[in-house]
Protein backbone atom coordinates (compact mmCIF):
# COMPACT_ATOMS: atom_id res chain seq x y z
CA UNK A 1 0.00 0.00 0.00
CA UNK A 2 1.01 3.20 -1.11
CA UNK A 3 0.15 6.69 -0.78
CA UNK A 4 -0.79 9.64 -2.62
CA UNK A 5 0.86 12.72 -2.08
CA UNK A 6 0.32 15.84 -3.40
CA UNK A 7 2.71 19.01 -3.37
CA UNK A 8 1.64 22.65 -3.32
CA UNK A 9 4.14 25.02 -4.19
CA UNK A 10 3.29 29.00 -3.69
CA UNK A 11 5.01 32.10 -5.37
CA UNK A 12 4.18 33.91 -2.23
CA UNK A 13 5.65 37.58 -3.09
CA UNK A 14 3.66 37.18 -6.19
CA UNK A 15 0.69 36.06 -4.39
CA UNK A 16 1.23 38.98 -1.72
CA UNK A 17 1.53 41.11 -5.13
CA UNK A 18 -1.61 40.30 -6.42
CA UNK A 19 -3.46 38.78 -3.46
CA UNK A 20 -4.73 36.15 -5.05
CA UNK A 21 -3.27 32.54 -5.85
CA UNK A 22 -3.95 33.33 -9.80
CA UNK A 23 -0.85 32.01 -11.37
CA UNK A 24 0.82 31.65 -8.04
CA UNK A 25 -0.32 28.35 -7.11
CA UNK A 26 1.02 25.12 -8.94
CA UNK A 27 -0.08 21.60 -7.57
CA UNK A 28 1.92 18.35 -8.39
CA UNK A 29 1.08 14.76 -7.20
CA UNK A 30 2.53 11.41 -7.79
CA UNK A 31 -0.13 9.46 -9.42
CA UNK A 32 -0.11 11.14 -13.10
CA UNK A 33 0.80 7.82 -15.07
CA UNK A 34 -2.15 6.98 -12.89
CA UNK A 35 -4.21 9.10 -14.86
CA UNK A 36 -4.06 12.39 -12.99
CA UNK A 37 -4.22 15.83 -14.97
CA UNK A 38 -3.58 19.28 -14.24
CA UNK A 39 -0.22 18.77 -13.04
CA UNK A 40 1.59 22.32 -12.37
CA UNK A 41 -2.00 24.35 -12.56
CA UNK A 42 -4.49 24.67 -9.58
CA UNK A 43 -6.66 22.85 -11.17
CA UNK A 44 -5.16 19.43 -10.53
CA UNK A 45 -7.24 16.61 -10.37
CA UNK A 46 -5.89 13.72 -8.46
CA UNK A 47 -6.47 10.12 -9.06
CA UNK A 48 -6.74 7.68 -5.80
CA UNK A 49 -8.13 4.53 -4.87
CA UNK A 50 -10.47 3.16 -1.92
CA UNK A 51 -9.16 3.26 1.17
CA UNK A 52 -5.87 5.16 0.14
CA UNK A 53 -3.92 7.34 2.71
CA UNK A 54 -3.79 11.47 0.55
CA UNK A 55 -1.12 13.62 1.96
CA UNK A 56 -0.73 17.23 1.07
CA UNK A 57 2.77 19.10 1.51
CA UNK A 58 3.41 23.04 1.52
CA UNK A 59 6.28 25.18 0.22
CA UNK A 60 6.89 28.41 -0.92
CA UNK A 61 9.09 29.52 -3.54
CA UNK A 62 11.48 31.31 -1.12
CA UNK A 63 12.53 29.11 2.16
CA UNK A 64 11.86 32.52 3.72
CA UNK A 65 8.42 33.27 3.12
CA UNK A 66 5.49 31.79 4.68
CA UNK A 67 3.03 30.34 3.87
CA UNK A 68 0.20 27.70 5.99
CA UNK A 69 -2.38 25.45 4.59
CA UNK A 70 -5.39 26.35 6.84
CA UNK A 71 -8.19 23.93 5.35
CA UNK A 72 -9.26 21.16 3.48
CA UNK A 73 -12.69 21.76 2.30
CA UNK A 74 -14.76 19.37 0.13
CA UNK A 75 -18.05 21.67 -0.19
CA UNK A 76 -21.38 19.90 0.24
CA UNK A 77 -19.63 16.57 0.74
CA UNK A 78 -19.16 14.92 4.16
CA UNK A 79 -17.54 11.70 2.41
CA UNK A 80 -13.85 13.27 3.06
CA UNK A 81 -12.58 14.98 5.52
CA UNK A 82 -9.55 15.74 6.03
CA UNK A 83 -7.18 16.06 9.12
CA UNK A 84 -4.41 18.65 10.04
CA UNK A 85 -0.99 17.01 11.14
CA UNK A 86 2.40 18.06 11.91
CA UNK A 87 5.64 16.24 11.31
CA UNK A 88 7.04 15.27 14.70
CA UNK A 89 8.52 18.21 17.28
CA UNK A 90 8.41 20.26 14.46
CA UNK A 91 5.97 23.52 12.93
CA UNK A 92 5.95 22.11 9.57
CA UNK A 93 2.55 20.88 8.87
CA UNK A 94 1.16 18.72 6.64
CA UNK A 95 -2.99 17.33 5.50
CA UNK A 96 -4.22 14.41 5.88
CA UNK A 97 -7.23 12.33 4.24
CA UNK A 98 -8.30 8.45 4.07
CA UNK A 99 -10.49 7.55 0.79
CA UNK A 100 -13.64 5.86 1.82
CA UNK A 101 -13.33 2.27 1.47
CA UNK A 102 -15.66 1.12 0.18
CA UNK A 103 -15.79 4.02 -2.32
CA UNK A 104 -18.94 6.11 -3.11
CA UNK A 105 -21.89 4.79 -4.78
CA UNK A 106 -21.41 7.18 -7.85
CA UNK A 107 -17.51 6.45 -7.89
CA UNK A 108 -17.60 4.39 -10.54
CA UNK A 109 -19.01 6.72 -12.99
CA UNK A 110 -16.17 9.13 -12.47
CA UNK A 111 -17.15 11.97 -10.55
CA UNK A 112 -14.59 14.78 -9.26
CA UNK A 113 -15.02 15.70 -5.98
CA UNK A 114 -13.82 19.53 -6.00
CA UNK A 115 -12.23 20.57 -2.97
CA UNK A 116 -10.78 24.11 -2.17
CA UNK A 117 -8.02 25.07 0.14
CA UNK A 118 -7.42 27.96 2.16
CA UNK A 119 -3.65 29.63 3.18
CA UNK A 120 -2.37 31.75 5.41
CA UNK A 121 0.18 34.06 3.14
CA UNK A 122 2.81 35.92 4.39
CA UNK A 123 2.75 35.55 7.98
CA UNK A 124 0.97 33.90 11.19
CA UNK A 125 -1.26 36.56 11.99
CA UNK A 126 -4.08 35.87 9.01
CA UNK A 127 -3.41 39.08 7.53
CA UNK A 128 -3.62 37.52 4.01
CA UNK A 129 -5.94 34.35 3.69
CA UNK A 130 -5.87 33.22 0.24
CA UNK A 131 -8.35 30.48 -1.49
CA UNK A 132 -7.96 28.23 -3.92
CA UNK A 133 -11.12 26.23 -5.54
CA UNK A 134 -10.95 23.38 -8.42
CA UNK A 135 -8.59 21.13 -7.26
CA UNK A 136 -10.44 17.80 -7.04
CA UNK A 137 -10.19 13.69 -6.17
CA UNK A 138 -11.35 11.50 -8.62
CA UNK A 139 -11.49 7.33 -8.04
CA UNK A 140 -9.79 5.39 -10.16
CA UNK A 141 -11.93 3.44 -12.84
CA UNK A 142 -11.49 -0.28 -12.75
CA UNK A 143 -12.41 -2.32 -15.54
CA UNK B 1 7.11 41.97 -32.45
CA UNK B 2 6.38 43.32 -29.01
CA UNK B 3 9.74 43.46 -26.90
CA UNK B 4 8.63 45.15 -23.48
CA UNK B 5 5.90 44.83 -21.54
CA UNK B 6 5.20 48.04 -19.85
CA UNK B 7 4.88 46.78 -16.39
CA UNK B 8 7.67 43.79 -16.96
CA UNK B 9 9.80 46.69 -17.94
CA UNK B 10 9.09 48.94 -14.94
CA UNK B 11 9.48 46.19 -12.63
CA UNK B 12 12.82 45.07 -14.30
CA UNK B 13 13.98 48.80 -14.15
CA UNK B 14 13.40 49.28 -10.71
CA UNK B 15 15.04 46.14 -9.34
CA UNK B 16 17.76 46.31 -7.09
CA UNK B 17 20.80 44.71 -7.82
CA UNK B 18 21.17 41.16 -7.74
CA UNK B 19 17.55 40.13 -8.68
CA UNK B 20 16.98 36.85 -7.06
CA UNK B 21 15.88 33.82 -9.47
CA UNK B 22 14.49 31.20 -7.71
CA UNK B 23 13.85 28.06 -9.75
CA UNK B 24 12.33 25.20 -8.27
CA UNK B 25 12.29 21.48 -10.07
CA UNK B 26 10.00 19.48 -8.82
CA UNK B 27 10.45 15.29 -10.25
CA UNK B 28 7.74 12.52 -10.32
CA UNK B 29 10.75 10.24 -9.06
CA UNK B 30 8.60 6.78 -9.03
CA UNK B 31 7.17 8.03 -12.50
CA UNK B 32 11.14 8.28 -13.59
CA UNK B 33 12.19 5.58 -12.48
CA UNK B 34 9.61 3.55 -14.29
CA UNK B 35 9.54 5.78 -17.44
CA UNK B 36 13.67 5.82 -17.19
CA UNK B 37 12.92 9.31 -18.59
CA UNK B 38 12.99 12.53 -17.00
CA UNK B 39 12.07 15.12 -19.30
CA UNK B 40 8.49 14.97 -18.71
CA UNK B 41 8.38 13.32 -15.35
CA UNK B 42 10.07 17.03 -14.10
CA UNK B 43 8.37 20.42 -14.05
CA UNK B 44 10.38 24.00 -13.91
CA UNK B 45 8.91 26.93 -12.01
CA UNK B 46 10.49 29.97 -10.89
CA UNK B 47 9.28 33.70 -10.31
CA UNK B 48 9.87 35.21 -13.76
CA UNK B 49 6.28 35.09 -15.03
CA UNK B 50 6.45 38.64 -15.30
CA UNK B 51 9.07 38.98 -17.44
CA UNK B 52 7.83 36.21 -20.04
CA UNK B 53 6.60 39.08 -22.06
CA UNK B 54 10.09 39.56 -23.68
CA UNK B 55 10.25 36.75 -25.50
CA UNK B 56 7.66 35.18 -28.02
CA UNK B 57 9.50 31.88 -27.92
CA UNK B 58 8.96 31.25 -23.93
CA UNK B 59 8.31 27.98 -22.97
CA UNK B 60 6.97 25.88 -20.41
CA UNK B 61 10.33 25.00 -18.67
CA UNK B 62 11.95 28.68 -19.69
CA UNK B 63 13.82 31.16 -17.08
CA UNK B 64 13.34 34.56 -18.30
CA UNK B 65 15.99 36.62 -16.81
CA UNK B 66 15.36 40.40 -17.09
CA UNK B 67 19.15 42.30 -16.90
CA UNK B 68 19.55 45.66 -15.98
CA UNK B 69 22.09 47.99 -18.20
CA UNK B 70 22.94 51.60 -17.70
CA UNK B 71 21.93 54.14 -20.06
CA UNK B 72 25.50 53.90 -22.30
CA UNK B 73 24.54 50.06 -22.41
CA UNK B 74 26.75 48.75 -20.04
CA UNK B 75 25.69 45.98 -17.75
CA UNK B 76 24.63 47.48 -14.39
CA UNK B 77 24.11 44.22 -12.46
CA UNK B 78 23.88 40.32 -13.02
CA UNK B 79 20.99 38.30 -11.88
CA UNK B 80 21.29 35.55 -9.76
CA UNK B 81 19.33 32.17 -9.88
CA UNK B 82 19.11 29.99 -7.28
CA UNK B 83 17.68 25.87 -8.00
CA UNK B 84 15.93 23.92 -5.20
CA UNK B 85 15.16 20.69 -6.46
CA UNK B 86 12.26 18.33 -4.60
CA UNK B 87 9.94 15.34 -4.90
CA UNK B 88 6.54 15.13 -5.37
CA UNK B 89 6.72 12.43 -2.47
CA UNK B 90 10.03 13.31 -1.13
CA UNK B 91 9.92 14.92 2.89
CA UNK B 92 9.26 18.59 1.98
CA UNK B 93 12.64 20.71 1.95
CA UNK B 94 10.62 23.29 4.97
CA UNK B 95 11.67 20.47 7.35
CA UNK B 96 14.37 21.47 9.17
CA UNK B 97 17.37 19.19 8.56
CA UNK B 98 17.95 18.09 11.73
CA UNK B 99 14.82 16.23 11.87
CA UNK B 100 15.21 12.96 13.32
CA UNK B 101 14.51 10.81 10.46
CA UNK B 102 16.43 12.92 8.29
CA UNK B 103 19.97 12.86 8.85
CA UNK B 104 22.09 14.31 5.91
CA UNK B 105 25.92 13.30 6.07
CA UNK B 106 28.48 12.52 3.33
CA UNK B 107 27.74 9.68 0.56
CA UNK B 108 31.23 8.66 0.69
CA UNK B 109 34.28 8.18 2.87
CA UNK B 110 37.63 8.28 1.32
CA UNK B 111 38.76 4.87 0.79
CA UNK B 112 41.02 4.44 3.77
CA UNK B 113 37.86 4.67 5.76
CA UNK B 114 36.00 2.02 5.03
CA UNK B 115 34.30 1.75 8.29
CA UNK B 116 33.14 5.15 9.04
CA UNK B 117 31.51 7.83 7.40
CA UNK B 118 33.45 11.02 7.21
CA UNK B 119 31.24 14.43 7.23
CA UNK B 120 33.26 17.05 5.36
CA UNK B 121 33.36 20.72 6.65
CA UNK B 122 34.19 21.65 3.31
CA UNK B 123 33.31 19.98 -0.04
CA UNK B 124 34.23 22.09 -2.66
CA UNK B 125 32.50 21.27 -6.72
CA UNK B 126 35.94 20.41 -8.70
CA UNK B 127 36.67 22.77 -10.83
CA UNK B 128 38.83 20.76 -12.95
CA UNK B 129 38.35 18.89 -16.36
CA UNK B 130 35.82 16.30 -15.43
CA UNK B 131 33.23 18.94 -14.11
CA UNK B 132 30.78 17.78 -16.36
CA UNK B 133 31.26 14.41 -14.53
CA UNK B 134 27.36 13.83 -15.64
CA UNK B 135 27.05 12.10 -11.83
CA UNK B 136 29.92 9.46 -12.36
CA UNK B 137 32.36 9.53 -9.48
CA UNK B 138 34.43 13.04 -9.50
CA UNK B 139 37.94 13.13 -8.11
CA UNK B 140 38.06 15.99 -5.39
CA UNK B 141 41.15 17.63 -5.44
CA UNK B 142 42.28 16.64 -2.23
CA UNK B 143 42.47 12.87 -3.73
CA UNK B 144 39.52 11.51 -2.45
CA UNK B 145 36.33 10.02 -4.16
CA UNK B 146 33.19 11.89 -4.10
CA UNK B 147 30.02 10.69 -6.06
CA UNK B 148 27.44 13.43 -5.39
CA UNK B 149 28.58 16.24 -2.96
CA UNK B 150 25.43 16.90 -1.86
CA UNK B 151 25.10 13.36 0.60
CA UNK B 152 22.38 11.24 1.06
CA UNK B 153 19.72 10.70 3.36
CA UNK B 154 20.55 8.05 6.21
CA UNK B 155 18.88 6.60 9.14
CA UNK B 156 20.32 4.53 11.91
CA UNK B 157 19.92 0.85 11.23
CA UNK B 158 20.80 0.26 14.45
CA UNK B 159 17.61 1.41 15.40
CA UNK B 160 15.23 -0.18 12.75
CA UNK B 161 13.31 -2.19 15.07
CA UNK B 162 11.09 -5.39 13.95
CA UNK B 163 8.00 -3.80 16.01
CA UNK B 164 5.77 -1.11 14.46
CA UNK B 165 7.56 1.85 14.92
CA UNK B 166 9.36 2.68 12.06
CA UNK B 167 11.29 5.88 12.86
CA UNK B 168 15.25 6.55 13.09
CA UNK B 169 17.58 8.28 12.98
CA UNK B 170 21.43 8.94 12.47
CA UNK B 171 23.93 9.53 14.96
CA UNK B 172 25.97 12.45 14.73
CA UNK B 173 28.80 12.59 16.98
CA UNK B 174 29.86 15.94 16.32
CA UNK B 175 33.23 16.86 15.32
CA UNK B 176 32.66 15.74 11.07
CA UNK B 177 32.62 12.33 12.29
CA UNK B 178 29.45 10.51 12.13
CA UNK B 179 28.86 6.88 13.50
CA UNK B 180 29.21 3.97 10.81
CA UNK B 181 25.37 2.48 10.65
CA UNK B 182 25.64 -1.16 12.18
CA UNK B 183 25.79 -3.95 9.31
CA UNK B 184 22.44 -3.74 7.93
CA UNK B 185 20.06 -6.87 8.61
CA UNK B 186 17.27 -8.43 6.61
CA UNK B 187 14.88 -7.01 8.74
CA UNK B 188 11.37 -6.01 8.16
CA UNK B 189 10.01 -2.36 8.81
CA UNK B 190 6.66 -1.69 9.33
CA UNK B 191 5.55 1.43 7.60
CA UNK B 192 3.69 3.15 10.27
CA UNK B 193 2.26 5.71 8.16
CA UNK B 194 2.23 8.49 6.02
CA UNK B 195 3.96 10.77 8.59
CA UNK B 196 7.32 8.27 8.54
CA UNK B 197 9.76 8.89 5.47
CA UNK B 198 11.67 6.31 4.95
CA UNK B 199 15.53 6.07 4.06
CA UNK B 200 18.20 4.14 4.16
CA UNK B 201 22.12 4.33 4.52
CA UNK B 202 24.74 4.54 2.11
CA UNK B 203 27.14 1.73 1.70
CA UNK B 204 30.73 1.95 3.33
CA UNK B 205 31.86 -0.87 1.21
CA UNK B 206 33.34 -0.48 -2.20
CA UNK B 207 35.21 1.90 -3.88
CA UNK B 208 32.63 4.34 -5.73
CA UNK B 209 29.94 4.33 -2.34
CA UNK B 210 27.01 5.85 -2.99
CA UNK B 211 25.18 1.78 -3.43
CA UNK B 212 23.32 1.39 0.21
CA UNK B 213 21.37 -1.24 1.68
CA UNK B 214 17.34 -0.88 1.66
CA UNK B 215 15.20 -2.85 4.27
CA UNK B 216 12.85 -4.29 2.66
CA UNK B 217 9.25 -2.44 3.97
CA UNK B 218 6.02 -4.03 4.36
CA UNK B 219 2.91 -2.19 5.53
CA UNK B 220 1.31 -3.35 8.63
CA UNK B 221 -0.95 -5.23 6.17
CA UNK B 222 1.76 -7.08 5.30
CA UNK B 223 1.53 -5.72 1.67
CA UNK B 224 4.53 -4.28 0.01
CA UNK B 225 5.44 -1.15 -1.39
CA UNK B 226 6.37 -0.96 -4.99
CA UNK B 227 10.75 -0.10 -5.01
CA UNK B 228 9.48 2.83 -7.41
CA UNK B 229 8.16 4.12 -4.30
CA UNK B 230 10.36 4.21 -1.80
CA UNK B 231 12.68 5.64 -4.09
CA UNK B 232 10.38 8.46 -4.36
CA UNK B 233 10.84 9.15 -0.66
CA UNK B 234 14.32 10.22 -0.71
CA UNK B 235 14.47 13.99 -2.23
CA UNK B 236 16.23 14.07 -5.80
CA UNK B 237 19.03 16.05 -5.97
CA UNK B 238 21.35 18.17 -8.43
CA UNK B 239 24.83 16.62 -9.22
CA UNK B 240 25.68 19.33 -12.14
CA UNK B 241 24.61 21.80 -14.22
CA UNK B 242 26.36 22.45 -17.44
CA UNK B 243 25.87 23.02 -21.23
CA UNK B 244 25.84 26.10 -23.69
CA UNK B 245 24.47 28.54 -21.32
CA UNK B 246 27.87 27.71 -19.25
CA UNK B 247 30.37 27.01 -22.37
CA UNK B 248 29.52 30.16 -23.50
CA UNK B 249 29.76 32.35 -20.26
CA UNK B 250 25.98 33.34 -19.78
CA UNK B 251 25.64 31.98 -16.26
CA UNK B 252 28.42 30.66 -14.03
CA UNK B 253 26.95 27.62 -11.59
CA UNK B 254 28.36 26.58 -8.62
CA UNK B 255 27.42 24.70 -5.18
CA UNK B 256 27.18 27.04 -2.12
CA UNK B 257 26.90 25.47 1.22
CA UNK B 258 24.79 26.81 4.26
CA UNK B 259 27.20 27.67 7.04
CA UNK B 260 26.03 25.18 9.35
CA UNK B 261 28.45 22.18 8.81
CA UNK B 262 25.58 19.84 10.14
CA UNK B 263 22.74 20.51 7.83
CA UNK B 264 24.80 21.00 4.98
CA UNK B 265 22.24 23.47 3.29
CA UNK B 266 23.76 22.57 -0.43
CA UNK B 267 22.02 24.56 -2.92
CA UNK B 268 23.04 25.40 -6.60
CA UNK B 269 23.27 29.09 -7.73
CA UNK B 270 24.70 30.81 -10.35
CA UNK B 271 25.35 34.64 -11.74
CA UNK B 272 23.88 35.48 -15.30
CA UNK B 273 25.93 37.84 -17.71
CA UNK B 274 22.79 39.64 -18.78
CA UNK B 275 24.77 40.88 -21.82
CA UNK B 276 24.27 37.89 -23.55
CA UNK B 277 20.92 38.52 -24.81
CA UNK B 278 18.85 35.66 -26.52
CA UNK B 279 17.85 32.42 -25.60
CA UNK B 280 20.46 29.51 -24.26
CA UNK B 281 20.02 25.95 -23.11
CA UNK B 282 21.43 24.72 -20.28
CA UNK B 283 21.23 20.46 -18.37
CA UNK B 284 20.91 19.59 -15.20
CA UNK B 285 21.64 16.27 -14.15
CA UNK B 286 19.36 14.46 -11.53
CA UNK B 287 20.33 12.13 -9.60
CA UNK B 288 17.55 9.62 -7.79
CA UNK B 289 18.37 6.68 -5.46
CA UNK B 290 16.52 3.36 -6.97
CA UNK B 291 15.83 0.66 -4.63
CA UNK B 292 16.99 -2.44 -6.18
CA UNK B 293 17.41 -5.95 -5.26
CA UNK B 294 20.08 -7.72 -5.82
CA UNK B 295 20.96 -11.73 -6.40
CA UNK B 296 21.51 -11.86 -2.77
CA UNK B 297 18.10 -10.62 -2.28
CA UNK B 298 19.31 -7.88 -0.27
CA UNK B 299 17.87 -4.50 -0.81
CA UNK B 300 19.91 -1.79 -2.15
CA UNK B 301 20.24 1.92 -3.24
CA UNK B 302 21.38 2.28 -7.02
CA UNK B 303 21.98 6.02 -8.02
CA UNK B 304 20.52 7.28 -11.24
CA UNK B 305 21.10 9.83 -13.27
CA UNK B 306 18.57 11.59 -15.23
CA UNK B 307 18.86 14.79 -17.87
CA UNK B 308 16.87 17.86 -17.86
CA UNK B 309 16.59 20.61 -19.94
CA UNK B 310 15.98 23.77 -19.22
CA UNK B 311 16.30 27.18 -21.04
CA UNK B 312 17.44 30.95 -19.74
CA UNK B 313 15.33 33.49 -21.87
CA UNK B 314 17.82 36.44 -20.86
CA UNK B 315 16.93 40.33 -21.84
CA UNK B 316 17.69 43.67 -20.24
CA UNK B 317 16.27 46.91 -19.84
CA UNK B 318 17.78 50.45 -18.52
CA UNK B 319 18.70 51.15 -14.94
CA UNK B 320 15.69 53.21 -13.31
CA UNK B 321 15.36 54.91 -10.18
CA UNK B 322 12.21 53.61 -8.40
CA UNK B 323 12.24 56.05 -5.05
CA UNK B 324 10.23 58.88 -5.01
CA UNK B 325 13.08 61.86 -5.16
CA UNK B 326 12.94 65.51 -5.71
CA UNK B 327 14.65 64.25 -8.92
CA UNK B 328 11.27 62.14 -9.59
CA UNK B 329 11.89 58.72 -11.64
CA UNK B 330 14.28 58.28 -14.72
CA UNK B 331 17.21 56.89 -16.01
CA UNK B 332 19.91 56.79 -13.05
CA UNK B 333 21.76 58.23 -12.57
CA UNK B 334 19.89 60.93 -11.83
CA UNK B 335 20.72 64.86 -12.29
CA UNK B 336 21.29 66.61 -9.06
CA UNK B 337 18.88 68.94 -7.80
CA UNK B 338 18.84 71.84 -6.06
Amino acid sequence: MSFVTIRVIIDVASALETQSLENCLFMFDNRRLAGSTGEKTNQLCTVVSPGEQIMWTVMPFECEAYVALKNICFEGNDLFEAKERSFENTNVHYWELTTPKPPPKDAANGPAYIYSMEFDVGDRNGNVELKVEGPSLKFLTLG
Amino acid sequence: MRLFDDRAANLAGDQESNMQISIIVVVDAAATLEQTFLEENAYILDNTRVFSAFHDEAGEKTTHVCGVCNADGSQAEEAVLNWLVTGVSSVPPTLPRNFPDLQITSPVPPPSETTTLALPMKTSYPRDASIYGHGSPVLHPAGGPILNPMGWVVIDPGKAPTGEDGETSAKDEGGGKTEAPRALQKKSIKLQSAKRFMAVAPSTNGPTGGVGKALTLHTSQDEHISHNDISSYVPPQISSIYGPAVDNGVMFPALYGSPEAKTEGWYWSASVDVSKIGTHLYYMDVVLLEAQSNSCGDGEWVPRTFTLTGKLAVSRVIKRNGFATPAGYGSLPLRPTQ
